[in-house]
């Protein structure tokens, strides 16, 4: 078989696998926004997940690993999530950015090892402080 | 069949809207090329037979402000003038990627360190294959013809007649082949079919993206924001990378174009070793390169662009065409369109109706009445390479100039979102959803614009600030699934669907409080960037 030809028939193919392998999307609600469970719905409940989970991991003794391995990344999301939530209740920028430092230095240390609360005991206790007492500014929203 | 038809109609003339623009650029940076820089200019533009031809071709290409099918017309021209194929395909691959407008745009989308990341993997990329097809591919024996030598407005004309016979001829033909990538993916791909097809943990996406893209056609623009889109939406980087390499960096006409020059053996081993490079790295950098922070959506809406834009049950005709071009092709692209209607027209006429005339106009030979008029008053002999260096600085600086107003500061635009976030809330607000719909992607597109402005103004762009817009966009996105949701809802509620009625009005709710969220974010945004 020639080259060209091979060339053409490998095109054709490639075009009906497109096609047969693709479908209409038949409902809007195929690809929805599934908000998770553990997304709080303010700042201080934010903090309160937070501690939740930092206690919960501080008394992991008897915890499986599996469940050890869900706590720890709802405490990652909920760390990332931090600055966001903040920042949708209107916070000042100036007040704001402790907050985003804070999570994003957390986030690094959460990164780069096995997350052990007892560790970064004092940063996670600082970030639900924040959370918990930093003034929403009024003529912000 | 007709509805298939239709939408890769549709997506093919939008295709060449999107490149009319980029395409005249393309043509005019040819014709300095050939009446300006000349053979022994180019070549050294393009760093001669030296080692550092590939970067430095590769750099040539970042500059200037060309997409996949604007660079058609100047490979060609580099072509004919012997440039070693190497540096050919490594400005051919790299002019698309990035240009300042579209890498001012991409800073802004994510970590800067990606994009450059992205732009240095494209120089790996290039020099590798350009290496590699420097033995394989066969050199172009310098053209016969006769290279131009007049000066002044006879050169000048010759550079329109050339530019217009081009459009009308070779270039237009694959510029046309190169939207029929389109054609087949707006026909073949129903819509929404690519939604979920490019997943942060799907270890396939990358390599799906990598064979989609070979029909793609993408402005430097628009792959930037589908870049964006996946970013925020956690989708693969690898993906991303495929994306931008294979669907912005080429196309069919290129793959068409460098098989009549070189031969279809030695393409297949360009083609071969541009895949294998570009799905190696797009999955070294799949899991390095995931952004913190985001939640994987589970979908995105970034390639919506290449299916069929119209659904199952949709009426076929020519408003439906009409209307849905309207609502993807901006007036830029509108001016830009008709600009290359009129240059083909010319092009037509000169091939079709003065051909012979139009050839000697093309390759002028100087008399001796242009020498000395060329030295008469305040005339004073300019080289040609001095000009055409000048006519590309100046492109390039356009290009820069052109950031600024195509980036207002950020006074401006925010008074434009306030306009428009008054559409999308109003219409919300009425149930009129269509006029929502069609102003959200207005206001999303504006708050990028509120980035890049304010960044090169004030050469920052602070986490608040990004922090702001990016919640200001999710707001917009779900507001646009909730409109879309409540109205799927309401029509099944008017067919009798009862049960429909109660995720009805949890949509209306929903709608409301993205309202309000929306509205509260509007004066965070103004305090963030216009203190």
């Amino acid at each position: 078989m020639k080259l060209t030809q091979a060339a053409h028939i490998l095109g054709c193919l490639l075009i009906v696998t497109l096609a047969g392998c693709a479908s209409e999307q038949e409902s809007l609600h195929e690809h929805d926004h599934h908000e998770p469970e553990h997304w709080p719905e303010s700042m201080e409940e934010a903090a309160d997940f937070i501690a939740g989970r930092v206690e919960v991991l501080n008394n992991s003794s008897q915890l499986e690993g599996k469940r050890r391995n869900e706590v720890t990344s709802e405490l990652r999301d909920l760390v990332e999530w931090a600055p966001e939530i903040a920042a949708d209740a209107g916070m000042r920028e100036s007040d704001w950015l402790p907050i985003y430092e804070l999570s994003e230095a957390i986030r690094s240390h959460m990164q780069s090892s096995d997350v052990d609360p007892n560790d970064f005991a004092d940063d996670f206790n600082k970030l639900c402080q924040l959370l918990r007492t930093t003034q929403v500014d009024a003529a912000n929203n | 069949m007709d509805l298939m038809f239709t939408g890769g109609l549709i997506r093919a003339i939008a295709g060449i809207l999107a490149a009319a623009p980029t395409l005249i650029v393309g043509l005019v940076i040819a014709s300095i090329l050939r009446y300006y820089l000349r053979a022994e200019g180019t070549r050294r533009l393009f760093g001669g037979e030296s080692m550092r031809s590939l970067p430095q071709a590769w750099l040539v290409g970042m500059l200037l402000p060309v997409c996949s099918i604007g660079v058609i017309p100047i490979i060609r021209e580099m072509r004919r003038q012997g440039i070693r194929p190497g540096a050919i395909t490594a400005f051919a691959l790299s002019a698309p990627l990035f240009n300042p407008l579209s890498l001012l745009y991409g800073l802004t989308l994510s970590r800067p360190l990606v994009i450059i990341g992205f732009a240095v993997g494209s120089l790996i990329v290039v020099s590798i294959l350009g290496g590699v097809w420097d033995r394989f591919a066969r050199r172009e024996v310098k053209s016969e013809v006769a290279e131009p030598t007049v000066e002044g407005v006879r050169r000048l004309g010759s550079s329109v007649v050339f530019i217009a016979r081009e459009l009308a001829g070779p270039t237009g033909a694959l510029a046309l082949l190169a939207v029929l990538g389109l054609f087949l993916l707006g026909a073949f791909l129903p819509h929404g079919a690519l939604q979920a097809e490019v997943e942060q943990m799907d270890p396939l996406a990358p390599l799906k993206m990598s064979v989609v893209s070979l029909l793609v056609y993408a402005t430097p623009m628009l792959a930037m924001s589908q870049l964006g889109m996946m970013f925020d939406h956690g989708n693969s980087p690898g993906a991303a990378f495929s994306l931008l390499l294979l669907g912005t960096g080429v196309n069919l006409a290129t793959l068409w174009w460098i098989r009549a020059n070189f031969g279809t053996k030695s393409t297949l081993v360009w083609f071969s070793v541009l895949f294998v490079c570009v799905v190696g790295i797009a999955y070294a950098v799949d899991r390095p390169l995931i952004p913190p922070g985001i939640e994987p959506a589970g979908h995105t809406h970034a390639f919506d662009v290449y299916t069929n834009p119209l659904t199952t049950g949709s009426g076929v005709s020519f408003s439906k065409i009409q209307e849905t071009l309207e609502k993807s092709v901006g007036l830029f692209e509108w001016i830009g369109g008709g600009m290359l209607a009129l240059i083909v027209i010319f092009g037509g006429v000169l091939r079709f109706g003065f051909r012979k005339q139009s050839e000697a106009l093309m390759n002028p030979v100087a008399s001796e009445n242009d020498l000395n008029r060329a030295t008469k008053g305040i005339h004073r002999p300019v080289s040609s390479r001095t000009v055409g260096l000048t006519c590309l600085a100046g492109v390039v600086a356009f290009s820069i100039v052109g950031c600024y107003a195509y980036y207002p500061k950020p006074s401006e635009v925010l008074e434009e979102m306030r306009l428009a976030r008054v559409e999308v809330l109003s219409g919300a607000m009425s149930k009129d959803y269509d006029r929502s719909l069609r102003w959200i992607p207005i206001l999303d597109a504006w708050s990028r614009r509120l980035e890049v402005g304010y960044a090169i103004r004030n050469f920052e762009l602070r986490p608040y600030q990004k922090m702001q817009t990016y919640i200001m966009r999710k707001k917009l996105e779900l507001l646009e699934h909730a409109i879309e949701h409540a109205s799927e809802f309401a029509d099944a509620v008017d067919s009798g669907d009862l049960h429909a009625r109660v995720h009805l009005e949890e949509e209306l709710g929903e709608i409301d409080e993205l309202r309000a969220g929306l509205g509260k974010n509007a004066p965070r945004l103004r305090n963030a960037f216009n203190p």
